[in-house]
């Protein structure tokens, strides 16, 4: 056993000191506020659900007591898409649903979906959580959420909560873009290899493993995998798009809406040839700042274009949003099919849901103290 | 400005760095994942250096077991392709079938080489390895028992290291 020892020893001295973050001192720390603020903000929840509830209980607005009931089977995109305030309650119960957008608040820095069906937002705690936006990405289907730190790729499936690792390695020390194919079972990812030369890659998840070119790593694959939709991080008037071997083809963006121009970054195929962008106009363009939009891809006959606003109200500043596309309808082919619904304002109902919530859990709780304190008061015989 | 709990943060990852890093190398035995192991449980620990900051190391060493093992959890069903992967030639097969130790290690679940590193590395005695993975001291005394008897069957060369009735 101390030849084991030894060797143990030996193996172990072949490990280098492995480098540390600089600045993770100061991201535990920043990690350990949220948590306090997050205690503090349940405890003054409990106080003002406890009034609120007392409030409700006696002028007795059933009304305000069912709202929010609204949902759609199947699932759609809303019309539109808020920030979260700083208090929205912060889940680890990963399994929230399928889900139809995604993105990084700007607020509370947390990663926010919003229910397909219903319209919550949910404010996630994720393991290993994102920092940086643009590193978050929602599956077509809403399924399921993939994220990067550095080099590490993170996926969950949103109906079970179930989640699946991809450790940093040679080929990707740092993730600088993930994006999810047509089917919804591959991740493509962008970034840096060990010696820092620009690497890509494509992560299987579920489903038959599938080959693409590797012009897709350029943006989002179109499911024929002919064209491949890419970010204009320049105000241009066009949306690119790359064929095989990387040849860009420009998509006209139009001057109406935009006199100056715009930025484009694509979210994901709807439809065969119906690429969903969000697009970002300076401002006294007709459609200003940052809103999501439907257009044809240009391998199809300019005659046949078409170009929808989608969402015309998102958050604004820079934040990236990732969309579940197949929730997206089929066009009908008149301008007046409603491409999204509206939730009304689940924001509000959610905070009075919670409030009820947290007024019965508080009440349950006491409850179930007072009857502990019966037991254990009561004479043994 | 740093303060003083910044300071002695940075004074022990100075001075353990090396010592967590050998320990990360053995329980995975992959730089990078090590390199993971190694920050994920350095940073819990940032997180709570007022409560710890006495003796770091043990709660250390500990998120690091724990860590591992999760991870082995979550991952053990996944393989990962590239996407140069389908043009490249494929690899000849090894035909060096003798294993070295870390190779064998390789072939043992997260929870038995986690074991072994901590008895025979760490120097751990069974009643501390089974208090530092939350373990029974049977659970530790049978999961050393069939690491060893698996490092024996694929690596019979290693024998001697093992001895043959531990």
């Amino acid at each position: 056993m101390n030849d084991l020892r030894t060797t143990f020893r030996r193996l172990a001295d072949s490990a280098e000191p492995l480098p540390v973050s600089d600045d993770l001192w100061q991201r535990a720390q920043a990690s350990r506020r949220r948590g306090q603020v997050l205690v503090a903000a349940a405890v003054l929840a409990i106080i003002a659900s406890v009034t609120w509830s007392a409030v409700l209980l006696g002028c007795g607005d059933r009304e305000a007591r069912t709202a929010s009931t609204d949902t759609v089977p199947g699932g759609a995109i809303p019309s539109r898409i808020d920030d979260v305030p700083a208090d929205l309650p912060v889940t680890t119960d990963l399994a929230v649903g399928r889900s139809s957008v995604a993105f990084l608040s700007p607020t509370s820095m947390r990663p926010v979906v919003i229910g397909a069906e219903d319209g919550r937002y949910r404010q996630l705690d994720l393991p290993d959580g994102p920092t940086e936006t643009g590193k978050l990405a929602l599956s077509p289907d809403g399924k399921h959420l993939a994220w990067a730190v550095l080099g590490r790729i993170h996926v969950i499936d949103l109906e079970t909560g179930e989640g699946t690792f991809f450790p940093a390695n040679d080929e990707h020390r740092d993730v600088d873009t993930l994006a999810w194919t047509p089917g919804s079972d591959h991740l493509l990812w962008t970034g840096t290899d060990r010696d820092g030369k620009d690497s890509g890659g494509l992560l299987p998840i579920g489903g038959e493993s599938e080959v693409f070119r590797t012009s897709a790593l350029l943006g989002i694959p179109s499911p024929t995998n002919e064209l491949t939709a890419v970010s204009t991080l320049e105000v241009g008037d066009s949306a690119t798009f790359a064929q095989q071997r990387g040849k860009r083809v420009e998509r006209a963006l139009p001057t109406d809406l935009y006199p100056q121009g715009a930025t484009t970054r694509p979210l994901g195929w709807a439809q065969d040839h119906l690429v969903v962008e969000q697009v970002d106009a300076p401002p006294e363009s007709y459609v200003e700042g940052a809103h999501l939009v439907l257009l044809t891809s240009p391998d199809v006959p300019e005659s046949e274009w078409t170009y929808r606003i989608l969402v015309r109200d998102v958050p604004q500043d820079g934040v990236v949003l990732s969309l579940a596309v197949d929730l997206v309808p089929d066009l009908d082919g008149t301008s007046s099919q409603q491409l999204t619904h509206d939730f009304g304002d689940p924001l509000a109902d959610q905070q009075r849901d919670v409030s009820w919530m947290i007024g019965l859990g508080v009440a349950g709780a006491i409850g179930v103290l007072m009857g502990l304190r019966r037991l254990l008061r009561r004479p043994l015989r | 400005m740093i303060t003083d709990d910044e300071a002695g943060f940075a004074e022990f990852v100075a001075g353990r760095q090396a010592a967590l890093s050998r320990t990360a190398y053995l329980l995975t035995g992959d730089h990078h994942l090590a390199q993971d192991l190694v920050q994920a449980a350095l940073l819990q620990a940032a997180k709570h250096w007022r409560r710890i900051h006495t003796s770091p190391e043990a709660y250390v060493r500990r998120a690091m077991y724990h860590q591992n093992i999760s991870w082995w959890r979550r991952r053990r069903h996944v393989t990962e392709m590239s996407l140069g992967a389908y043009d490249g030639a494929s690899t000849s097969p090894d035909t060096d079938l003798r294993l070295t130790l870390d190779e064998a290690l390789g072939h043992l679940t997260t929870k038995q080489r986690t074991v072994l590193v901590l008895r025979f590395y760490e120097d751990l005695t069974e009643v501390e390895t089974a208090r530092a993975l939350g373990l029974s001291t049977s659970t530790v005394k049978s999961t050393t028992r069939h690491a060893l008897a698996r490092l024996r069957t694929l690596a019979p060369e290693l024998a001697e290291l093992i001895g043959a009735d531990a």
